[in-house]
């Protein structure tokens, strides 16, 4: 082995290692909960006087599909200590390594203390003076009524994500955002391209337990790093492995289980759908499909087969840089495997062709009969636990006034519908823009559960907007974030731990109850009891301002045990025929398994294959969801996938994590390193060509490492800019592209070239 | 005679997320920046001629032979009959040779205690049977402590792992290796 002690960088500081192109923290909803709908009580019952000690069992709400069961333990009314629920099937008896630092977070410092309302100018520095809850309602609500009396609720849009999930946070801001009839926020940032890419060809993008991934003989990781993501999930993987099971990955970075895996393909960024076609090749041409299964349960095999037909080996090496006999190794194992389990991570459809990617992944699966048994499918993402709660009753989306009309904006396109109103677009357009069209402009917008100048994608057009004298901004935080650096009035929401909350997983098939571990701290209040407020304030006077968080919950609930029981038993299932689609009727059109899609339901069959269609974003031309000429003409292709020490943005300013990894770091192949004269530490300038901004830099370290292929660079996403340990105030969103992706209006951040160079 | 507790660390399963590293802080309420146990990157070409990455999660080994025990001036250093090594601190008095003589960098100058802080692996909580915050904490479960002869007759076993080897003290942290 060509390593000693010597060899190992030692330290925290050094840390390194990798995501996969595609981790992404997770992010759940993105369609499945369109805006949970909203609902609201009014004024929380005041506050109790104590909450006994104890040991509380809670549920991590951050934007991670394991949902660890967490123990808090309470002595004289403060959090000592938290744990895992060791009887918890998937998360056990430890939280991942932010889960460890909850305290920290809890009890920081640094947490906003009172509400503030800002007396200096927007952005970076920007200073507040603290003010009453009451004055703050006050003048909050005036600004916003006149708002709606002028321009109509329409013109106030919510800007919200997975900052914190679940019924109790989202509630009160979803009732009261459908009571004033605002504008709606489609929520697609995360993985929404692959529901449509999955549900093209399956028909659906649920799939088996990750309990099950246990049982299968083949493991195959594609765009995912479960370092990540979904952490406890490797137990299962290798549990498996330990039984005989081979564990294959795939993925352009270099994640710890694509080090550690018997064979391990790394396309170039993009190429996927490509090595797809690959991979079936050889499992027809060496006679290693299920032809009965075929016949029984898939459609349109024919024209499978005459697409791959159009392909040649050399083709494909060519195109996806792994040679023949890597993939022809993979589908051998794959194919010849008893059963066989595909996990597709979110991430990998987070580009231009994400949702045509992530479609022709589980063609393997259709043409070796590797779904619908024990150890075999294919998994996207889990939202049947979901289903043991009442969207309807939470949202309350009776509540808009009949006739009201609220348009719809992008959670993506933010940088382009707070655009000022004199904006000169490129193509002629002026002002805000909303899907490629003119859109009417946001005068106030309320930020909560979110942190947008750190998490979504290109920042300094983002900026431009936040900047507007007459854009009204409210923002909700536990922390003075770089987003809260430019609103009007700053409101100090409550942790997960000093409010209840009932909670769905999606990856684990649980639907969970949070406890109230400890009194609110501060002058602090949960999310819900902000809105029923700001909505008193406002003169609304519907009951469902009045109702409290606990009722809400206790009202949203339907699974298959009481409420009161599931107090108790802290989780419940929803009921599911295992193993997962075991029938084999699936639910599309035909009943089968679809390899041909012309439903034109996903995506315009005209302009994409209905097969397989291997265009990616530097081959297809702009109209038809490939880059810009100018982005094409950068060097290298960006990957900027999650970090196991962060949720998004979250828990970069905690103790114990913050300045423990190589946030603001960008690392670059030895190869290419060596040709731009760049060393592992040099400060660099990352250069991309931006919507709005021909040259948008920021300025990191690099790190000379082989975490991508030749051509590809990649750093950890969602980093905030003023952490940058250089004090440049970058960070690696105002790189990456703001279009939507080829299917259902996903995030494109992967879909980001960059040219590189010493500072 | 007590036997040797020991570390077992199943390195192939690790995957860096350094989950032992902040549990053990946290744990401990340790000062922010001061780790007991670290987690470092190394590279190696895996049996398919490629360059991948192996993680080393390590705290104190727990020496047989404790170099900072023999050379710490203040007696501060002991090895407990179950061979935990830990330090007394009622005799520390933040000298720093210990650190400065491990080869593995266990002892950790705690500015702000003022002394030397080191990976006792949770003596008090493995004599209250549970087991150290590190091994609690790992979601992937690649740690876990138990008696050297025991630990020793695992499959795969072994004292030596990627990035470790014995530097003349001893350590008899177990490493398990059951895949090639």
């Amino acid at each position: 082995m060509a390593m000693n002690r010597r060899s190992f960088i030692k330290g925290s500081s050094a840390f390194a290692f990798s995501a996969s192109i595609m981790g992404c923290s997770n992010s759940s909803d993105d369609d499945i909960v369109e805006e949970p709908p909203v609902v609201e009580p009014p004024i929380e019952v005041p506050p109790e006087e104590s909450i006994p000690d104890g040991v509380y069992h809670t549920t991590c709400p951050r934007n991670c599909g394991d949902r660890c069961s967490l123990m808090v333990t309470t002595k004289d009314g403060v959090a000592v200590s938290i744990t895992g629920d060791t009887t918890h099937p998937v998360t056990a008896g430890t939280p991942c390594v932010k889960g460890h630092s909850y305290l920290q977070s809890v009890y920081s410092p640094d947490r906003i203390q009172q509400p503030m309302k800002r007396v200096g100018p927007r952005g970076p520095g920007a200073t507040f003076e603290p003010i009453s809850w009451e004055d703050a309602y006050a003048q909050i609500a005036s600004r916003l009524n006149e708002i709606i009396n002028t321009d109509g609720g329409n013109a106030i849009v919510p800007y919200s994500y997975s900052g914190y999930s679940g019924i109790s946070a989202g509630t009160g801001a979803n009732r009261f955002f459908n009571r004033i009839a605002g504008r709606n926020l489609q929520r697609n940032i995360c993985a929404s391209a692959g529901y449509s890419g999955m549900s093209s060809i399956l028909g659906e993008f649920n799939g088996p337990s990750p309990e099950d991934y246990a049982n299968t003989k083949c493991f195959v990781s594609w765009g995912t790093n479960e370092q990540a993501t979904n952490i406890h999930h490797l137990k299962f993987i290798n549990e498996a492995r330990d039984n005989g099971a081979k564990v294959l990955v795939v993925n352009p970075a270099r994640t710890p289980l694509a080090s550690q895996a018997d064979i391990w393909l790394q396309p170039t960024p993009g190429t996927d759908a490509t090595l797809v076609v690959g991979i079936s090749k050889i499992i027809i041409e060496e006679n290693l499909h299920d032809t009965a299964f075929i016949a029984a349960n898939t459609q349109d095999y024919d024209a499978l087969v005459a697409r791959l037909a159009e392909f040649t080996h050399e083709e494909i090496e060519l195109e996806t840089g792994v040679s023949k006999s890597e993939y022809q190794e993979f589908a051998r194992a794959y194919a010849q495997a008893d059963c066989a389990m595909i996990r597709i991570g979110y991430g990998i459809q987070r580009t231009l062709n994400g949702g045509r990617m992530v479609k022709a992944i589980p063609t393997i699966a259709a043409l070796t009969g590797n779904i619908g048994k024990v150890g075999a499918g294919v998994v996207y993402l889990n939202v049947m636990s979901g289903g043991l709660f009442d969207w309807g009753y939470s949202g309350a989306s009776h509540l808009t006034p009949e006739g009201a009309e609220r348009g719809t904006v992008s959670i993506n396109e933010i940088g382009k519908f707070l655009l000022p109103e004199d904006y000169q677009h490129e193509n002629g357009l002026v002002g805000p823009i909303s899907y490629g069209e003119p859109s009417d402009p946001i005068k106030a917008m309320i930020v909560y559960s979110s942190n947008p100048m750190a998490i979504a994608p290109n920042t300094d057009l983002i900026e431009k907007g936040l900047m507007r004298d007459d854009l009204f901004l409210v923002g909700i935080d536990l922390f003075q974030t770089d987003t809260m650096d430019y609103v009007d009035y700053l409101l100090p929401t409550s942790s997960y731990m000093e409010q209840s909350n009932l909670i769905d997983s999606y990856q684990c098939y649980y639907a969970k109850h949070s406890a109230k571990a400890i009194m609110q701290l501060h002058d602090s209040k949960p999310d819900t009891v902000i809105f029923n407020e700001l909505a008193k304030a406002m003169g609304f006077d519907d009951v469902e301002f009045d109702e409290s968080i606990d009722d809400i919950l206790r009202n949203t609930w339907k699974g298959n045990i009481s409420y009161d029981e599931l107090l108790v038993q802290k989780w419940d299932s929803p009921i599911v025929d295992y193993p997962y689609r075991k029938d084999l009727v699936f639910p599309t059109t035909s009943g089968k398994i679809e390899f041909k899609d012309t439903s034109n339901k996903y995506f315009d069959s005209e302009k994409f294959n209905p097969v397989i269609d291997t265009g990616t974003p530097e081959s297809n031309e702009y109209d038809d969801k490939g880059m810009t000429d100018a982005e094409k003409a950068r060097e290298f292709r960006l990957l900027s996938p999650a970090h196991a020490k962060l949720s998004n943005s979250q828990w970069a300013n905690v103790k114990y994590i913050a300045g423990t990894f190589p946030q603001h770091t960008v690392y670059v192949h030895p190869s290419d390193a060596g040709a731009k004269g760049i060393s592992d530490g040099d400060e660099v300038i990352v250069t991309a060509s931006r919507y709005g901004s021909a040259d948008v830099q920021i300025q990191y370290v690099a790190r000379v490492e082989e975490m991508t292929p030749k051509g590809t660079v990649f750093i950890w996403k969602n980093a905030w800019k003023k952490l940058n340990e250089n004090g440049s105030n970058t960070s690696v969103n105002q790189l990456t592209n703001c279009d939507l992706t080829d299917m259902n209006y996903g995030s494109t951040f992967h879909a980001t070239r960059v040219d590189i160079a010493l500072a | 005679m007590t036997e040797q507790k020991v570390f077992v660390f199943r390195q192939e399963n690790c995957v860096g997320c350094e989950a032992c590293t902040v549990s053990c802080q946290a744990g401990k309420d340790a000062n922010e920046f001061v780790t007991l146990r670290d987690v470092s990157q190394g590279e190696k070409t895996n049996n398919l001629g490629r360059e991948v990455a192996v993680f080393l999660s390590q705290s104190c080994h727990h020496c047989e032979d404790p170099v900072c025990v023999a050379k710490c001036p203040q007696g501060a250093m002991k090895k407990r009959e179950d061979g935990i090594v830990y330090i007394d601190d009622t005799l520390c008095v933040g000298c720093g040779m210990c650190s400065l003589v491990c080869p593995y960098d266990a002892p950790k100058i705690d500015a702000k205690r003022g002394i030397l802080s080191k990976c006792d692996m949770c003596k008090d909580r493995l004599d209250a049977g549970e087991k150290p915050f590190c091994v609690q904490g790992c979601p992937v479960q690649v740690l876990d402590v138990m008696d050297q002869s025991e630990a020793l007759s695992l499959p795969g076993a072994s004292l030596s792992g990627d990035g470790h080897e014995d530097l003349g003290t001893g350590p008899t942290t177990v490493f398990i290796k059951l895949r090639n």
